[in-house]
């Protein structure tokens, strides 16, 4: 079979017009030129397919933050000692970072975090975390007090605190950022400050590591609960 | 008999008054409520204010049993850090712009709660203007949805 071939004049071109010539371009070249662009092209293609379907999947959510190697001594709310986030292994977790003395910001993420455990089944194993930024107010009973008025189960909830130096150093690593205001003093001679912090809701897999993170108190509820089950799912 | 009666209805009528805004009181009070609190904690209270009136009014002091003190408070948020602070200065309610009083924005921080406040129960607030006579206003704890 003869194929015909247009005269290319390489001379006094440069290497674009080349390959213009030469069919690497989607238009003008040969015959031949546009089925060896189409073969180039179909790999890409199929690359590009494979990556769509990988990220809509849920075991490509990115790793945002690897703890899984790492444990924070905590206490819950309880009293009882926890190592954060090795005790909660196999176990999807969605962690906000609150305090108790706010009541604007963290009862807002609180009940985000309320409205996404309503949807999902009691016996799934997800743990709903609340780690204080304020842990010289916030003690164990403290915490135990703001889990009863927002009436968080006790199998499903664990509110933690620590020493300020660990749970600096947690929040530290999870880029959490925290400062508390300048004191004040109430009327009746009392101080009060408040803490400026990230506001932020992260879901985590069954390894400890973070794979995804929302505005706490405006989080999409559907979108955490599709993210939670796409977790689950990949298990 | 009939004077225990009237007496009675007297003051059910004047309780009635008290607790709920005069719809002739130049500022309007709407849809508040309140976060709950254990004793100790702090709580907000959200609603809209609206001065209906035709000159502007100052909001001068709020004042309620529950709380030690109460101030106007705004949330904002600053690259995705959020930081809650007193609003400085008088509060100045002008015809036709309403206080919008909104969960992440301005709201009116009760601070050291002297007694539980739980979903169901009631915060009866104090609000004393400058011009306008004072209300006296019940609002609902709400928890979570």
């Amino acid at each position: 079979m003869v194929v015909r071939r247009r005269t290319v004049k390489p001379q006094g071109k440069s290497n674009k017009a080349r390959h213009f010539s030469a069919g690497l371009l989607p238009y003008g070249g040969t015959r031949r030129g546009k089925w060896r662009f189409s073969l180039y092209l179909l790999p890409g293609v199929l690359l590009g397919i494979i990556a769509v379907l990988l990220a809509s999947c849920s075991s490509e959510l990115p790793v945002e933050h690897d703890l899984s190697q790492l444990s924070f001594a905590l206490v819950d709310q309880y009293g009882r000692s926890i190592r954060f986030p090795a005790d909660f292994q196999d176990t999807v977790l969605l962690v906000a970072f609150i305090y108790t003395s706010c009541p604007d910001i963290c009862p807002l993420t609180t009940d985000r975090m309320v409205q996404i455990s309503s949807q999902i089944p009691e016996n799934a194993p997800v743990r709903f975390v609340l780690i204080t930024l304020d842990p010289l107010r916030d003690t164990p009973q403290r915490l135990r007090e703001f889990a009863e008025l927002y009436d968080l189960s006790q199998q499903r909830w664990r509110l933690l605190t620590a020493d300020l130096a660990t749970i600096d150093s947690l929040r530290q690593v999870m880029d959490i950022y925290a400062v508390r205001s300048p004191m004040r003093q109430l009327e009746n001679g009392k101080a009060y400050y408040f803490i400026n912090h990230t506001d932020a809701l992260c879901l985590f897999d069954q390894q400890g590591r973070e794979r995804q993170r929302y505005k706490g108190s405006e989080a999409d509820i559907e979108a955490v609960v599709a993210d939670v089950r796409r977790l689950l799912a990949a298990q | 008999m009939t004077l225990r009666l009237l007496l009675a209805a007297f003051l059910l009528i004047w309780l009635v008054r008290c607790s709920a805004p005069s719809p002739s009181h130049p500022i309007q009070l709407r849809d508040f409520f309140a976060t709950p609190g254990k004793r100790g904690f702090n709580a907000a209270v959200y609603g809209t204010m609206e001065n209906v009136g035709d000159r502007p009014d100052t909001l001068d002091r709020i004042e309620t049993a529950v709380a030690a003190q109460v101030e106007l408070h705004r949330s904002r948020e600053i690259d995705g850090v959020v930081a809650m602070e007193p609003v400085p200065g008088p509060v100045v309610l002008a015809p036709d712009a309403p206080l919008r009083l909104r969960p992440g924005s301005y709201h009116l921080m009760l601070l050291d709660l002297q007694r539980d406040c739980f979903p169901g129960d009631t915060i009866v607030l104090t609000l004393k203007f400058r011009r306008s006579p004072s209300q006296r206003l019940s609002v609902p704890v709400r928890g979570a949805r």
